[in-house]
């Protein structure tokens, strides 16, 4: 009988499951059209570690200016993935296996399963890195400006639960990721930046320890 | 009067002296039914008098889907569920759910593509998503929810509106923003820019309040009520085309429908088409037995007639004392059948034998069917004190369908069978001599082939099988079959408060409820730390923070939002929210009206008091505590929305029921049959057969593995009376025949077969149907059926000659 019923608790479960999975379904899915899109991925199954500057970007309509974030990204194959911020000062993101760990505006660092809703965009980033191809039905458009490839993705059927667009960046000579911009359906956008990267290159294990 | 072979027989035109005297007269003279039944002008009055009453009461009757209206009416589930769908269901919405197991982004892409295909379809009002309101609104809907918030809590929100703290919050935006890879994040900020879902408390994750979209089906409502089955079927269809057009083939299985109105569309269709399956295998099956025993069709004709007209009676009843009936009472109507089918074959065996002119075994049958119908009828009138409102439609459709049954029998159908009634065939009294000498040499090793069968049964300690005997699930009374339930269950899985448990709330005023809301969480589950009174509004909270708000907020808030250079995309919610509140402080009665029919779905008042719904998360498999509530609730009326309680209370509900109503027949048996038959070793012997009759029906049970069901169990009552039927039939055969098993064979063997036979047709042929409730049914009567033949035909006897042999001949 209450399967009729238009549920009336909307819990912050609903807003994670929704909203993650733009990325969920947007990150595997920054695949590239054709022959860039197979390039890419071989080339990120060779990638073993990756260091990086790490910028972030988030716009909104109704906000004046950008804000702005900063830090240091790590990633070793197959499963470590660390975003160190520096400003905000403090914070991190860490994928250790099946962990998600995340400290976020100086509070206590909080651990959870690598499933929980709330990791899903670091770990949809992390099988991008990994070379797992895209999955998702969109539209592809791939551009090529100053040096790099811009590969828009716009999903099939517009939806609000759904990104309104993504936008990656990859170098055009090392097939490197250099960036991506997501667009939310209310026209908010989250850009990350990976600044002088830094592929294959010895890393120190214990940048992957928790709490560091 | 005029005599015929010694005997005293009535005039043509003198009908009703003749039915209470031997009609064994008029068949020289007349050769056509027609003429012959029609010729009495009383005959004709009443027959048309039926006709017209029962199209009457068909054409008018209200044929009901529903499950909940044969239940008790008074049990707190049945309410409990009754109030939720009108609070919470929309009557006539349809529901169109995708396939779960789809991804994400394909469901969503097929509702998109329907969306605006079903809104121009006929008839269709609005095509939404279920939180299409509450998306848009959610500003209002927290403004509500804040006023009827605790005073404190509400002071707590408006202190968050001062000058220096809304500055405050809108500068730490951007900080607040930095640093976050989690789309939700931002979108909550967005939402909620001064933090107010933080003031509502720790639990607001169970406060409704979100700018996030659900997408998992579409809700559809019609452009104006749908008041009958056949609207239902018509805006359905339409729906269905819509969908047909839109979708390609490939996903077309990957969307159905459900909602009350596609229940009753596919219910009702699929019963038209079992009733009118099961009325043709059944009149084949019936045809083909009764050619087989008297090879001839068309006296089978004439008893068909007479049991339409019975049930017609039945009908012209049920529609006088109830206005309607539900499909599974109707389901119980072949119970009349089987049972009506009885005295009819009696009747038509007796002048169709070579003792049609034995005024003295025509007086004995008769006798015989109209104590038979009166003691039926009468243990099927005391189901009509049950709680259960099914059973008491049961009771008058079947008690009153079978006393028209035995008038049409033994007044009707004389007419037409003595005219020019065709001889059975000399086998079949052959067949029962040799059937009743045959017991007559072996009564010895039946009677301890019986009392061997009892040992075991005994042995099988059937008490300790409850369990095996009878299942309290009411999974079998739910339409499984169907598409509609199939979607049901897609939107189960769709649904993320699948698993909350729901419930009902009474008491004389919304704060009483709200102020119970604690202890009942905490009764029900001790560890659970969420609140939800927030759904249930405050008359007191609201007057008091009415009181203390200011009502010119908005143009203030506006002003700070454009200070600190936000955006009406961050404020908007805000300001909606603000808004509501001046209105509400202004007496604005349209304040909330973007929200009302949420609220209605949530809470509201009625002649009885106020009530309000709310949700508790993962209780669905256990909403009631197990030592119950607890006592400081006893001013609060707790109806749990849930089937798990439903099951429990229905289970209880029918033992209590069954205990006394059982009881109650057996008593009205007793001192019927004591009536009948005046002799205390007769009486005995009836309820002999019955106990026998049970006893195997138990060890078929057992042998079987079939189990009762709450319906099936109903079913009990009923084999009852058919038990009795028998019974009383041949203990009376055989006192009249002075215990001469030879002769009563001649006059109730085969009748008494056939009439099993075609009571397990009737019975069985809702196997075959599409309702697992009429499966169960069907094969329990069938079970019931072929204990009582056995019992009453085989053993019966056995004992009757232990038991009067001074009888025996």
């Amino acid at each position: 009988m209450r399967l009729y019923a238009v549920s009336t608790r909307q819990p912050e479960l609903i807003m994670h499951r929704f909203l993650c999975r733009l990325l969920i379904l947007s990150l595997p899915a920054t695949a590239f059209a054709g022959d860039l899109e197979e390039r890419f991925l071989e080339s990120q199954k060779n990638l073993k570690s990756l260091q990086a500057d790490f910028r972030q970007i988030i716009t909104s309509p109704g906000l004046k200016q950008p804000v702005v974030s900063e830090g240091r990204f790590y990633y070793l194959a197959p499963d470590k993935l660390r975003i160190d911020y520096t400003k905000p000062e403090g914070d991190y993101f860490l994928l250790n296996g099946n962990h998600f760990e995340s400290r976020r505006r100086g509070k206590v660092p909080v651990v959870v399963p690598v499933n929980h809703p709330s990791a899903r965009a670091l770990t949809s980033l992390r099988e991008v890195l990994r070379g797992t191809p895209p999955t998702g039905d969109f539209q592809k458009q791939v551009d090529r400006q100053d040096g790099e490839f811009r590969v828009v993705l716009t999903p099939a059927t517009a939806s609000p639960t759904m990104p309104r667009k993504i936008e990656n960046r990859v170098d055009a000579n090392s097939l490197a990721l250099l960036g991506m911009c997501i667009t939310t359906p209310n026209g908010a956008a989250m850009e990350f930046l990976l600044e002088n990267p830094r592929r294959n290159q010895l890393l120190d294990p214990v940048v992957f320890s928790s709490g560091k | 009067m005029w005599r015929e072979n010694g005997n005293t027989h009535p005039s043509g035109l003198d009908d009703l002296r003749g039915f209470v005297q031997s009609p064994a007269c008029l068949n020289s003279t007349l050769s056509s039914r027609w003429p012959t039944l029609l010729r009495s002008p009383i005959r004709t009055l009443f027959l048309a008098l039926m006709l017209v009453s029962g199209l009457w009461a068909w054409a008018t009757m209200r044929f009901e889907t529903e499950l909940l209206p044969i239940l008790p009416p008074g049990l707190p589930s049945v309410r409990g569920l009754e109030n939720f769908r009108q609070l919470a269901l929309g009557e006539d919405e349809v529901y169109v759910v995708p396939n779960p197991s789809l991804s994400q982004e394909q469901r969503e892409g097929l509702l998109e593509k329907l969306r605006p295909a079903l809104s121009g379809g006929e008839g269709v009002g609005r095509v939404a998503y279920p939180s299409g309101d509450l998306v848009e609104n959610a500003g209002v809907f927290a403004a509500w929810i804040l006023l009827n918030a605790p005073p404190e809590t509400f002071r707590r929100a408006k202190a968050a509106f001062s000058d220096e703290l809304v500055l405050n919050r809108l500068h730490e935006i951007p900080e607040k923003l930095a640093g976050a890879v989690d789309p939700v994040e931002i979108e909550t900020l967005r939402f909620d820019p001064l933090g107010l879902l933080e003031v509502l408390g720790s639990n607001s994750s169970v406060v409704p309040i979100s700018g996030i979209p659900r997408r998992e089906f579409l809700v559809v409502s019609p452009a104006s009520p749908l008041p009958d089955t056949a609207a239902d079927s018509r805006f359905v269809d339409s729906l269905q085309e819509k969908i047909l057009e839109t979708l390609p083939a490939a996903d077309r299985d990957q969307v159905l429908l459900t909602g009350p109105p596609v229940f009753n569309t596919e219910i009702s269709r699929q019963m038209r088409g079992d009733i009118l399956f099961m009325v043709v295998i059944a009149a084949i099956l019936l045809g083909g037995s009764f050619y087989l025993f008297y090879r001839t069709l068309r006296p089978l004709g004439w008893i068909l007639f007479f049991q339409l007209l019975a049930m017609l009676s039945g009908l012209v009843a049920a529609r006088v004392f109830f206005g309607g009936l539900n499909v599974i009472s109707m389901g119980f109507a072949s119970i009349l059948l089987g049972v009506g089918m009885d005295y009819c074959i009696l009747v038509y065996h007796h002048f169709a034998s070579p003792d049609r002119d034995d005024s003295g075994v025509w007086r004995t049958l008769r006798r015989g069917i109209w104590f038979s119908a009166l003691v039926t009828a009468s243990a099927f009138f005391v189901l009509g004190f049950s709680s259960f409102p099914g059973l008491r439609q049961l009771a008058v459709l079947v008690g009153f369908g079978l006393l028209m049954t035995a008038w049409l029998a033994t007044w009707f159908l004389p007419v037409v069978l003595r005219a020019n009634s065709k001889a059975a065939p000399d086998g079949i009294f052959r067949a029962s001599r040799t059937s009743a000498s045959w017991i007559l040499r072996r009564r010895g090793l039946l009677i301890l082939s019986m009392v061997c069968g009892l040992i075991l049964l005994m042995l099988a300690k059937p008490w300790g099988r409850s369990g095996q005997l009878y299942v309290d699930s009411m999974e079998r009374l739910r339409p499984v079959g169907t598409s509609a339930f199939l979607a049901q269950e897609w939107l189960m899985k769709l649904d993320p408060s699948a698993s909350d448990a729901i419930y009902i709330l009474r008491a004389s005023t919304h704060d009483e409820i709200r102020n119970a809301v604690p202890a009942l969480v905490k009764a029900a589950n001790p560890d659970e730390p969420v609140n939800p009174a927030w759904s249930v509004p405050s008359e007191s909270n609201r007057s008091a923070n009415l009181e203390i708000w200011n009502d010119q907020t908005r143009p203030r808030l506006e002003a700070l939002f454009s200070e600190a250079g936000i955006g009406s995309e961050w404020s908007d919610n805000t300001l909606r929210m603000v808004s509501a509140l001046d209105g509400a402080k202004m007496g604005d009665s349209a304040a909330f009206k973007p929200v009302t029919r949420l609220l209605q779905s949530l809470a509201g008042s009625d002649g009885k008091g106020a009530f309000a719904l709310i949700r508790l998360p993962g209780l669905s498999n256990n909403p009631v505590p197990p030592a119950g509530w607890p006592a400081d609730l006893q001013n609060l009326e707790i109806l749990p929305v849930s089937w798990v309680t439903l099951a429990n209370e229905v289970a209880e509900s029918a033992g209590n029921d069954f205990v006394w109503l059982g009881l109650g027949m057996f008593a009205a048996i007793v001192i019927l049959c004591a009536f009948a038959q005046r002799s205390l070793v007769l009486l005995g012997l009836n309820l002999l057969a019955l106990v026998l009759a049970f006893c195997l029906f138990l060890g078929l049970l057992l042998v079987t593995g079939v189990s009762l069901t709450p319906l099936s169990l109903i079913s009990i009552p009923l084999l009852i009376g058919l038990a009795i039927d028998y019974s009383l039939h041949i203990l009376m055969g055989l006192e009249h025949e002075r215990g001469n098993l030879l002769k009563t064979f001649d006059h109730l063997a085969a009748p008494v077969l056939l009439t099993g036979l075609s009571a397990s047709i009737g019975f069985g042929v809702p196997m075959l149907t599409s309702q697992p409730a009429l499966q169960n049914f069907g094969l329990v009567m069938d079970l019931g059926v072929i204990s009582s033949v056995v019992a009453c035909l085989v053993f019966l006897p056995c004992v009757y000659m232990l038991c009067r042999p001074a009888n025996r001949n």
